[in-house]
């Protein structure tokens, strides 16, 4: 099975779909832009220079390197797959010689690779044009890694909450409750870390922090954080944690998935 | 050579019903009611290789549950399935390699890309051979007519060129057995032609055993050797297609010098009346076996009474809307 | 008149009643619904946990004008905002034609099939809310409020006037766009104060693009700020209504004469 030609064939879907990238390049830069006003008129309001350990540039390079990197894990399996369960069209991929999961994550590397290209290294050009006075070079070795990790982990977390669609048939909205409070505690909105400490320890455990959150941090050296007893500043701590996450997940995977295809074939239609 | 076996399958569906209107629906949030269905009733049958069998019944009967469970798709509560030695649901991968489907309904093709890139993709997934993939698509793009209408994005095209579309992916993994769920669906009747000559060709040349459900007797007649029925998750006909056609039952239809003195005719054994055509002439439908034609000419005064006599088999429509009753 | 009114609140009710038989499913997405408008509000606490916030305004009035955003924005998703995504389905399935072979105004009729029982959450959820943050407040001007009120309808005038453009645009070009994207901007421009923007920014939306109508105008007329903005944003949202609702009708009636 050549999963390069796999990939390719999802390439060439995504091209047919380039107008809805364009809207995201469209629309990214804009919210950026609002996001710089809000923190500009706190950060003068403020008359401080630094807010939980944050300087403006540091604040706008993590929203940037958040964004990018969001983008970059992005993923509309939840979406598809419950689609397919609705309209009765799941079977057709259990007539395939190949496992959904194997290939919607062929797919994701497609559609992924075609959103770099159509996506980032625009919204990049559009920031060093408008915002490169805020913008700090960072750490780019482990971070390519630790994004790398990211991209696994939100296919799974997602691929997950697209199972849910086995049993419970309309998955819209709680998909939508799980993907905000991923983004919550992934650190899109807000840095992690400016939330009260209490917050920060409920989303240590879950692994949503390690999908766009940690990456940043990463980025801007601020490796490790606070176990609320010691700070463990090696870059490796987190990147392990991330690969124990894949692996957990990955399992939970399997599981429900099995479970998934019995209650599937249950279901009739 | 058997290549597909079935035996005592059996599976049952449960659904809840909801009620119509607000006050229903909010009842509807606290107690519902249970239903469950039989969909398969101790189905058992076999298939040779080479075979085209088409699968009647009723909706809901049961068939396309046994066909999404010959196909792997399902798994049955119990009762056994063997098709080319794999069990469909357990070795579902290494099995759909060597199957093709046609879901009449549900597309396998991308949407807004051209069929021959999904052709692709597909060739991809099932790993098939550079040259072998070159012949099958160049030979099926022949027979379905579809050069000029494959590199158009399916979204495009009608519903009888995307089925042309859809048995050439179907096919270019060159499969053993084929499964086709209501293929002519919809169809006009130059795209069923089409269709229909590739399905015979394909089974003579290839020896692909095809398994077709469908609702178009037509199909049925034109393409299976054998048919099997199946009614309330039972098979209540499992044949050959001559046997629909004839089955001992046979159309009379009589016409008499004199009046037709009904209460008379009804009580004549094994003979019941269809229609009556006008004062003068009737039509009957009689059970061979039972009573023979010269009995009933007898019956009618030895033929004086009788001016004209017209024998003819009933349509297969009326069979089958026996067996659908049953 | 009032025959539509019925008729709306029948298909409303319906929608609720389709949606109700789900049971646990619709409960779970009411909450969904709410919950995912949290976003502003979590980020203003966040702001305001970590730093003064904004000039001249407390948390619980940054909290009011979200509360009235998502007051406005929910009802108007609630009753017309689904026939940008109904615009799509129907397209697809090339149902249209349905809507224009009843007897009544297709807009009209289109809207009520498009009513969102999930959305009635995000309205419900943001007069919570608004309640929950004027109860922290101690003072409103109470003819403010009238006024505010007055400019919250004329915030639901545009979020009609975007559902109409939307819809339009889907059916003229026969695609859908990333609608949830573009109207996400629009929620946060419109749920921040008028002040933190560079006066161009400001005069954009509140003359062209009239957002701040739906929040930052009302709520700060409630706290006791009346300015001529309420005006100019006033006639704005009438021109775009009505531009609005040319462009929807001019496109349906391409459509039609299309032949669908």
């Amino acid at each position: 099975m050549n999963h390069f030609e796999i990939i390719k064939a999802y390439w060439k879907e995504s091209v047919a779909y380039r107008f809805e990238f364009l809207v995201s390049v469209l629309i990214v830069p804009v919210r950026f832009f609002i996001l710089v006003m809000i923190w500009s008129a706190v950060y003068y309001n403020s008359g401080s220079d630094s807010i939980q350990g944050y300087s403006l540039s540091s604040m706008v390079t993590y929203f940037l390197i958040s964004s990018l990197v969001f983008t970059f894990v992005h993923d509309t399996v939840a979406e598809e797959l419950e689609n397919e369960i609705k309209k009765g069209n799941f079977l057709v991929f259990l007539l395939k010689p190949i496992s959904y999961i194997k290939l919607g994550f062929l797919k994701k590397i497609a559609n992924r690779s075609f959103a770099v290209v159509v996506e980032i290294v625009p919204i990049v050009i559009l920031f060093i044009i408008f915002f490169r006075k805020y913008f700090i070079m960072g750490e780019l070795g482990f971070f390519a890694i630790s994004i790398i990790f990211a991209f696994v982990i939100s296919y799974l977390i997602y691929l997950l909450i697209g199972m849910i669609a086995f049993w419970l048939i309309n998955i819209r909205s709680l998909a939508w409750l799980i993907s905000f409070g991923i983004q919550l505690s992934a650190g899109l909105f807000v840095p992690i870390d400016l939330f009260p400490s209490v917050i920060r320890g409920i989303f240590n455990v879950l692994p949503f922090q390690y999908i766009a959150f940690v990456p940043t941090s990463i980025y801007l050296g601020k490796y490790g954080w606070d176990l609320s007893s010691g700070f463990v500043s090696s870059v490796y701590f987190p990147l392990l944690i991330q690969i124990s996450w894949i692996v957990g997940l990955f399992a939970l995977t399997l599981f429900v998935w099995n479970k998934a295809k019995k209650r599937f074939s249950g279901v009739g239609a | 050579m058997k290549i597909i076996e079935v035996r005592e399958l059996r599976k049952i569906f449960k659904s809840y019903e909801r009620g119509e209107g607000f006050i229903e629906a909010t009842r509807s949030l606290f107690r519902r009611k249970k239903r469950i269905l039989k969909a398969v009733n101790n189905v058992d049958f076999s298939i040779n290789e080479g075979e085209i069998v088409g699968f009647l019944g009723p909706n809901g009967a049961g068939k396309s549950t046994t066909i999404k469970i010959m196909s792997g798709v399902m798994y049955p509560d119990s009762g056994s399935v063997n098709i080319m030695g794999y069990v469909p649901w357990i070795d579902r991968k290494k099995y759909v390699a060597n199957i093709g489907v046609v879901f009449g309904q549900k597309s396998q093709l991308f949407w807004d890309l051209p069929p021959v890139d999904s052709f692709y993709l597909h060739k991809s997934i099932f790993s098939v051979e550079d040259d072998i993939f070159k012949e099958e698509l160049e030979k099926l793009t022949k027979l379905l007519s579809i050069n000029d209408i494959m590199k158009k994005p399916t979204r495009q095209l009608s519903l009888g060129e995307r089925m042309r579309c859809e048995f050439v992916m179907a096919m270019l993994h060159k499969p053993r057995i084929v499964f086709l769920d209501e293929p002519t669906i919809g169809l006009d009747i130059f795209a069923k032609e089409i269709i229909r000559k590739f399905i015979k060709r394909t089974n003579k040349k290839e020896g692909t055993t095809f398994i077709i459900t469908s609702h178009d007797l037509e199909d049925i007649e034109h393409l299976c050797d054998r048919v099997i029925v199946i009614n309330e998750g039972r098979i209540v006909f499992n044949d050959k297609t001559t046997k629909l056609k004839s089955e001992n039952r046979k159309y009379v239809t009589i016409k008499f010098y004199n009046k037709v003195n009904l209460s008379k005719v009804k009580k004549i054994k094994n003979v019941k009346i269809i229609k009556k055509l006008s004062d003068y002439s009737l039509k009957l439908e009689v059970d061979t076996s039972k009573i023979s034609l010269n009995e009933i000419i007898s019956v009618f005064g030895n033929g004086k009474k009788i001016e004209d006599l017209d024998i003819s088999n009933p349509p297969i429509t009326e069979t089958i809307k026996k067996l659908y009753r049953a | 008149m009032t025959s539509s009114i019925g008729l709306w609140l029948k298909s409303a009710l319906t929608h609720i009643a389709s949606r109700m038989a789900y049971r646990g499913e619709y409960f779970i997405s009411l909450i969904s619904m709410f919950v995912l408008e949290l976003v502003g509000p979590i980020f203003t606490y966040i702001i305001y946990y970590n730093s003064p916030g904004f000039a001249g305004w407390t948390f619980y009035q940054v909290l009011l004008l979200q509360g009235i955003f998502l007051t406005v924005k929910g009802f108007s998703f609630m009753s017309f905002l689904g026939i940008i995504w109904n615009s799509n389905i129907t397209l697809q399935r090339g149902e249209f034609d349905l809507t224009l072979i009843k007897p009544r105004n297709p807009l009209f009729m289109f809207i009520c099939q498009s009513f969102d029982a999930e959305d009635t959450a995000k309205f419900v959820g943001g007069v919570l809310l608004s309640l929950f943050a004027i109860f922290h407040i101690p003072a409103i001007n109470w003819t403010g409020l009238l006024i505010g009120l007055v400019a919250m309808m004329l915030g639901v005038g545009f979020f009609f006037s975007m559902a109409l453009f939307f819809s339009s645009f889907i059916f003229r070009f026969i695609r859908s766009m990333r609608v949830y994207d573009v109207l996400e901007i629009i929620a946060m421009i419109g749920n921040y104060p008028k002040s933190i923007y560079p006066k161009l920014a400001g005069t954009l939306f509140t003359a062209m693009l009239p957002i701040f109508i739906v929040a930052a105008i009302p709520a700060k007329a409630i706290l006791g700020e009346v300015t001529i903005d309420i005006l100019i944003s006033g006639i704005s949202v009438i021109v775009l209504v009505a531009l609005a609702l040319y462009t929807w009708f001019s496109t349906i009636k391409k459509y039609s004469s299309a032949g669908g």
